[in-house]
Order: C-alpha cells, then structure tokens, then sequence
C-alpha cells in the first residue's frame, strides 16, 4: 500500500503517516525526540524527516550522525575530507554539522504517493552505500569516528 | 500514449541518457546530448549536466552544474569551510569545490522506474531555485572566491 501525502502540507503531520506506514512495512521506529523525524533502524539507525509540499515535491531526509573522535584530525583536515567525499560520490551529502559531529544525508523527492518498493530500495540503498564509503575510507573513518 | 519516461528494469544508463533527452525535449526543456552520450545538457537559469545510475531496484537521475571560482587556490580551506557551510545549514543538495576549484552544486532523484513529467518538473525547478537560494544567501561569502 502507497504512503498517500496528496495534498498535505504539514511536516509534522506527514513525518506521523510516514512513521505509521513504515511501522506497517515492518520497519523498527521509535520517537526522534521532535515531531518533525523519528528514527529507523535499517542495516544503520537513521533519523527520519519529512519535508511536505502540496503543490510541488514532498523530500524524505535519512540523516546517519557519527561523533568524531576528541583525538581525531583538524577541523580544517576534516572539512577537506568531506569536500573530497562530495566530489567522489553521487550518493548523499557529506559535512560536519553544526554540533560538530560527521553527518551523511539522502534526499528521496517524490510527487504525493510513495511505493513501498521505492521507500524499501532507498533504505537499502543508504545503508549499502554508507558501508561501503566507511570500509573504503576506513583509514581515516576507523579511527576518526566515535 | 504514456508521457512518462519509462525505464522498465534496465539498468543502461547510457541509453537512460539518451531516452531521456528527447523526452525532456518533447516537455520543452532546452537539452543537448553530450558527444560522448554520457550526459545531456539542460538549460534553464543555470546550465545542468545530467546523468543516470541505475541499479536493480532504483534509479538515480544526478544533475550538476558548476561555476567558475578564482583559480588562485590560496585559500582552499576557506572554501571547504564554505562548502561544508552551506551543506550543513541546508538539506536541498550537495556542494563542493572540485579539482578546479569551481563551485558544484549536485541534486539526485532517486525514483523507481519512471518518471512522471509532473515529478521532473518539480525536481528541476527545486534544484534550480536551491542554486539560486544559495548564490543570494551566501553571495558575499563567495566573493573572495569567484572568478
């Protein structure tokens, strides 16, 4: 069964439908402490946002944070780092977020309805993507992170 | 006669790439084929590149497009200060400074196996008032930077 958002323009109320309906899928979700995410537990724990917009493209955001180690490089060596990952991927968004803490986002538009199958391979698409960019920079991400 | 661009299974971006060009352009869109048909330009307020990834089970289209930025590379951290700035503060898109030290501004729609024009549309004008929403907010930002 699609997630049906046709004409609904509050967040807060479609981040609910949203939750409600990966609950149904099977998903594991629990609160994310505000109304406008919650998180999910995929192959990683993501947080959940969903930005709704009657007349144009409603935008789900999977968010995974990391906390990067006290003893870790600089903050300037960190910056090059993830400007170095953003211009090697075509996958998600790198940065240091504004808590300081190592953030990868996805970004999934779609126009009022959502498959399942769609929502399914996304997820499955994060979480393999974001292993696989952890293994392949495992020198610095190993050690780097919390 | 459908007006969606329907990939089906495949998993050809080349020919994703081709098919999309003379969709876009029966929607109106200004578009060119790349000479090695790896893209297709589309011209709107910006000039994107666009390319396909498509693997079982989900599809990618990736837009990019680029701006110049002073070549003089004194300054590198103060830009991925600056890129990682705009990539944390917004959740629209991905943006770097590449090899060139021009500025990339990145946008993908991950979509199943079509491609609705209504879907498109909405995508491309997002992206393109992404761009333009950070060119304004952050225009005295970049100035040191840009060509």
């Amino acid at each position: 069964m699609d997630l049906d958002l046709t004409d609904v323009g509050d967040s807060e109320q479609a981040t609910r439908s949203l939750r409600e309906w990966c609950t149904q899928l099977g998903y594991r979700v629990k609160a994310g402490g505000t109304d406008i995410n919650f998180l999910l537990q995929g192959g990683r724990r993501w947080i959940i946002g969903l930005k709704a917009n009657p007349t144009e493209n409603h935008r789900i955001i999977a968010t995974c944070v990391f906390r990067i180690a006290p003893n870790s490089m600089e903050r300037d060596a960190w910056l090059r780092f993830v400007n170095q990952l953003n211009s090697s991927y075509n996958l998600c968004t790198f940065c240091v977020n504004t808590e300081g803490h190592f953030e990868i986002q996805y970004n999934l538009p779609f126009l009022d309805k959502l498959s399942p199958r769609l929502f399914r391979n996304f997820i499955n698409y994060a979480d393999g993507s974001l292993g696989m960019v952890m293994e392949r920079h495992e020198d610095v991400l190993g050690a780097g992170l919390q | 006669m459908s007006l969606n661009l329907e990939l089906g299974d495949s998993e050809d971006d080349l020919a994703a790439v081709a098919a999309f060009h003379d969709w876009a352009q029966n929607l109106g869109y200004k578009t060119t084929l790349r000479p090695d048909g790896k893209a297709v330009g589309v011209r709107g307020r910006y000039g994107f590149d666009l390319h396909f990834r498509n693997i079982p089970g989900m599809k990618r289209l990736i837009m990019r497009c680029y701006f110049p930025s002073n070549p003089d590379r004194a300054d590198m951290p103060g830009r991925f200060a600056l890129a990682n700035q705009i990539n944390s503060s917004f959740n629209i898109g991905t943006f770097w400074f590449d090899a060139d030290a021009d500025f990339a501004c990145q946008f993908v729609l991950p979509f199943q196996d079509r491609l609705t024009p209504a879907l498109w549309r909405e995508f491309f004008s997002f992206s393109e008032s992404g761009v333009t929403q950070i060119i304004q907010q952050h225009a005295e930002d970049f100035r040191p930077f840009m060509a």
